[in-house]
Order: structure tokens, then sequence, then C-alpha cells
């Protein structure tokens, strides 16, 4: 009667210490991985080598402070999605700077149709909100629903999706840093709920090709 | 409430488990050959599926999450799953003969059903809360009855007509699932 | 039977997803990219060969009443241990592959073949018909995948090939394109098979 209980109880021990053993040794790798992707991510969207990173989790919502080697805050990237897309829900990842001004953004994960919705990722579609911030007088919704937002061309759904994924993005800015530019300084941030620094020599500094690029999309910002 | 509502439309309709997310191919291949009996199966599946994200949600939250050891995440989630069947199958032995008799048979088929281990993990992965994971999970199971229910009512057809030979069975149950695939894609959209 | 035979027969006569139509769902759900079913293949097969190794040496130690819990258990230790290592060292596939990695569990074709050759057979059989069996269904969902990504998008293994020549059919890489694919190939195999037969 007992010996079944007990080879199970043996076999699950067995498991979990083996478990716990293989967790230890790859913890580290994984955190890693995790970090440099996500650096790599910012790196893309950032019209700058992107190398002093601090994370910050607020509210349910998690900022990414880009600053400078002299600690000056040089942009933020939010992560922010929609349920409204197509096919559910999409994740951006959005980069602004300290102004709260659009650089780009990046979408991290999508079920949009490939060759239609999916443009909403397309360079030459994130042109448009360069530059563009919560105060301009910049209706964030597509021109369907007279609002300013060009449209994919048969992905309305998609890109009034990203509209909104974006203007929940800029939301969370204004949650953190207020309607005013902030100043760089960390105490003048509210509402703080962890801060960790993450800043490692080895994030990844974008190739020449990725500075070019970086550097014809800064004009672009300015003009 | 909105997101009530979008999560109840996305996942028994947009991201229907079968058609969209690929879950519980196994008996929707397997079990369809009836209409009653694919809607046994479906009732079966809403019940231990509500029941078990349940239970693993919270298994997650109060003892995974706060000991730190998340990476026995899939081992904890299918013992709870495995045992939870079991469990249900005993007692609705026990207090209802009538509806032993009614879905018993299918219990021992969805251990291995991958839509209940799927649904308890996916409701980790979107990060919703305690309510909305439930409702995920019991219309996911409403979405499978629907997908497997429909099938079985074209199957049943199909046995009377003529399909060329190699097409038979299993071919021809992934070519009627690929249409009614196409026809589910309609929704998509329709959350907005 | 001979050794080698224990190996080739997870290949054709018992694939595992063509023939014997088991573990559909990881089949259908990753074979977007040929990669993506590469990388599923490696991981099942990773998983197989373990819990085949594992169950073939422990099946005697084991009481029937607890045979399943035990063998889900081993099961799920080495799915656990390979969703850690692609964690560790493709954050990208961990993405494509998803809540399919955990669900390797669940794949029928490792329970499937713990219970009807692993705890009956002596280790060295049960190493070759796991490696078979794996790479059996690496190789549906290499072809799966590759004849997916070449119509909807042109490509294989990212390498463009009718790229210009044929516009992608993109419904190949949406859920209807899976079902329609497989459905023709397991057709295909019994089509061959009866002719051979014959």
């Amino acid at each position: 009667m007992l010996r079944p209980v007990f080879v199970l109880a043996v076999i699950c021990l067995v498991a979990s210490t083996l478990l716990g053993i293989v967790n230890q040794i790859t913890i580290a790798p994984i955190a890693e991985a995790q970090q440099q992707l996500k650096t790599q991510a910012l790196g893309d969207i950032f019209p700058f080598a992107v190398e002093n990173v601090t994370t910050a989790k607020t509210g349910g919502a998690t900022y990414y402070e880009v600053r400078s080697g002299a600690g000056e805050l040089k942009g933020i990237g939010i992560e922010t999605f929609t349920e409204q897309g197509y096919s559910g829900r999409i994740d951006i990842l959005l980069a602004l700077s300290p102004e709260g001004k659009i650089f780009d953004y990046k979408v991290l994960s999508t079920k949009e149709t490939p060759g239609l919705g999916i443009k909403i990722a397309d360079g030459e579609y994130r042109k448009q909100f360069h530059g563009k911030g919560l105060s301009d007088g910049f209706a964030w919704k597509v021109k369907k629903d007279g609002g300013d937002v060009d449209a994919v061309t048969a992905a309305t759904i998609s890109s009034r999706a990203i509209a909104d994924a974006i203007h929940r993005g800029l939301e969370r800015y204004k949650d953190r840093y207020g309607a005013t530019s902030p100043s760089p300084a960390k105490g003048a941030v509210k509402g703080v709920d962890a801060v960790t620094a993450a800043t490692a020599s080895s994030f990844s500094t974008p190739n020449s090709a990725d500075q070019g690029k970086a550097a014809a999309r800064k004009l672009q910002f300015l003009g | 409430m909105k997101t009530f509502f979008l999560v109840l439309v996305s996942s028994m309709f947009v991201n229907n488990v079968i058609f969209a997310r690929f879950l519980g191919i196994c008996p929707y291949v397997g079990v369809s050959k009836q209409v009653s009996t694919s809607f046994g199966m479906g009732m079966a599946v809403t019940f231990v599926m509500t029941l078990a994200t349940a239970m693993t949600y919270l298994l997650n939250y109060f003892l995974l999450v706060p000991l730190k050891i998340e990476f026995m995440q899939t081992v904890m989630f299918i013992l709870v799953i495995a045992s939870l069947v079991q469990i249900v199958e005993l007692v609705m032995k026990k207090v209802s003969k009538p509806l032993y008799n009614a879905l018993g048979i299918y219990l021992p088929l969805i251990t291995t059903n991958c839509a209940i281990l799927g649904v308890a993990l996916l409701v980790i992965q979107l990060q919703y809360n305690f309510p909305l994971a439930i409702i995920f999970a019991f219309c996911s199971a409403l979405g499978f009855t629907l997908a497997i229910v429909i099938f079985a009512g074209i199957r049943e057809r199909l046995e009377t007509a003529d399909i060329p030979r190699p097409f038979r069975n299993v071919p021809i149950s992934f070519i009627t699932a690929a249409i009614l695939a196409m026809a589910f894609m309609g929704f998509s959209g329709l959350v907005k | 039977m001979h050794p080698y035979q224990e190996f080739t027969k997870g290949i054709v006569k018992e694939n595992p997803v063509l023939r014997l139509l088991l573990g559909f769902c990881p089949t259908l759900a990753v074979t977007t990219t040929a990669v993506n079913g590469l990388g599923m293949g490696a991981a099942t097969t990773f998983v197989l060969l373990g819990s085949n190794i594992v169950i073939s040496l422990l099946a005697r130690y084991i009481p029937d009443k607890v045979r399943i819990p035990c063998y889900i258990v081993v099961i799920a230790t080495f799915v656990t241990i390979v969703d850690l290592l692609i964690q560790a060292f493709s954050q990208e596939l961990n993405k494509n592959l998803g809540i399919f990695i955990p669900l390797i569990v669940v794949n029928c074709i490792i329970l499937g073949r713990a219970e009807a050759f692993a705890n009956r057979n002596r280790l060295i059989p049960a190493i070759l018909d796991g490696l078979g069996m794996g790479l059996g269904f690496t190789l549906a969902l290499m072809v799966l995948a590759s004849i997916r990504e070449l119509l909807g998008n042109g490509t294989i293994f990212s390498i463009p090939i009718l790229t210009g020549t044929l516009p992608p059919i993109i419904v190949f890489i949406l859920p209807p394109g899976a079902f329609l694919t497989l459905g023709v190939m397991i057709a295909a195999v019994v089509y061959f098979e009866k002719k051979k037969g014959a």
C-alpha cells in the first residue's frame, strides 16, 4: 500500500531537486538574454545609442529611462498595448523624448494579418507619429473616426488599435512624468514603487548603418 | 465591463482555442463522430477547464510566486490537472450518477487534452486578474464546444458522402477544419 | 526486431504525426516557418529521448498504480529543462514557440511511447526508439513548415525562393493553411502507402 506513494514521492523529490539545480544554472543567462533583448529593442527605436538604461515599474506599467553617460535623461521607453487589434492584443514599445514626444515605436507581439494589418509595424507607417505627443492637438484616432491618424489601406481596425496603444502609452507617460517636462533628476519622478538599476557595459551599440538611419530619423524628427 | 466583453468575444470566437490557438486538436478529431458525444465532451471540458484554471491560477499566485519557484509551473500544473480530473471523476460518481453517465467517460481523456493546460498557462502569460481568468477559461471552453459540435454536425453528413479513399477520416477532418477556420477568421475585427 | 529497425520505424513506417496521428497541436501551431518547425522538433526529441531513457530504466521499480503520475513527472521535468535552456539561449525561439514549449508535456507522442514502448524494453532499444520517433516528428514538422513558409511567404529557412515569381498566398501561414496542408499531407501518405501495398 505504501510503496506506490513512496516511489511517487521519491520521483517528485528527485525531479524538483534536479529542476532547482537547472534553474540555478540558467537563471543568470536567462536574465541576461532578456535584458539584452530589451536593450536591443530600445536601440532600434531611439535615434541615439542606448547604453545606460534604468527600469522602473509604476502601477503596472514598465518604464525604461535612457540616460547619457553623465546621467542626463535622454529618452523614455514605455511598454504599452491594446486589446482592440484585428486579432486581439498588440504589445508595443514606445520611445519618447523626455518631453513626451514620440521618436518611434516597435511592435513586440501581434497576430495581425500578414501583408495587411501587420503594416502597422512598417517604418513608412510609423513615420507619421514622429514628434507627436499628447498636447499638440493631434487627435489619436484614425481619420475615418475624425482623428489625425492615417490608416493602413484595408486595415483600419489595426490602425485604430495602434492609435489606441500609442495613446495609452502617452497616458502612461503623463501618469508618471506629468504634463510638464520632467527634470532629469530622479527626485522629480513621482509615484515610484520600485526602481531597479540595470546598467551593463555589454549593452549593444548600433552598427554604423543603424547609426546612419538613426541620424536620418533624428533629422526628420527635428524637421 | 468593456474588458470582460472583449475577453468573452475574443476567447470564444476570434481566438477560438481550436481554430486560432490550435489547442485540443486530438479530441477535436477523435471525439467528433456524433453531435451528442461531442457535446458531452464539450461540457466535460468546460467543467474541468474552468475548475483547473481557477486552481492553477491560485496555486501560481499564492504558492509558486511567493516561493519564487515559478520554474516548477509546468510540473505543478500538470499534476494538479491530472489529480483534479481523478477527483472530479470520483466525486461525480458518488454525487450524481446521471451526470457521471453523461460526462464520466470523457474525463480520462481530458488529462492529455492540451487545451486545459494551455489555457491555464495562457491566463498567467496574459497577466489576467482572477475574475478575468475564469471568464477566459469558461468562454474558451465554450468556444471549444462550439467548434467540436459544429464539426460533428458536418461529420455526420460526411459519413454518407463519397470521399476519395485517401482523404477519408482524418484528412477530410483537417480540410473541413481549414474551411471552418476560415469562417472563424470572419470574426476577426469583431472586437473594436 | 533488429535494433536498426527500432530507429527507422519512427521516420516513415510509424511516423508519429503522419501514420500514428499523434501530437497534432504543436504540429499545426508552430509550423509557420521552417526554423520554428526545427526548433519544436529538436525540443520534443530531447524530451522524448530523456523520458524514454529514464522510464526504461525505472519501469520495473514503479508500481503499476502510480505509473501514469510518475511518467508525467518525469516528462514534465525534462520539458522544464528544455524550457529553461531555450529561454537562456534563444529568446527569439522562446517567443515564437510560446506556450507550446511547456505544452510538450501533453504531447501524446511522449506519454504514448513511454506506455507503449519504453516501459517494456531495455535501454538501447528505448534510446533508438526515442531518437527515431523524435526524428520522424521533426521531419514531419519541417516538411509541413517548409510548404507553408514557401507558399505563404516565398521563403524556406528565410532564404527567398519564390519571392518575386509567385505572390505569397498568405492563407498558408494563417491557421486554415495549417489544417489544409496537414490534411493533404496525411492523404498523400495514405495514397502512396496504398499504392505500394497493391
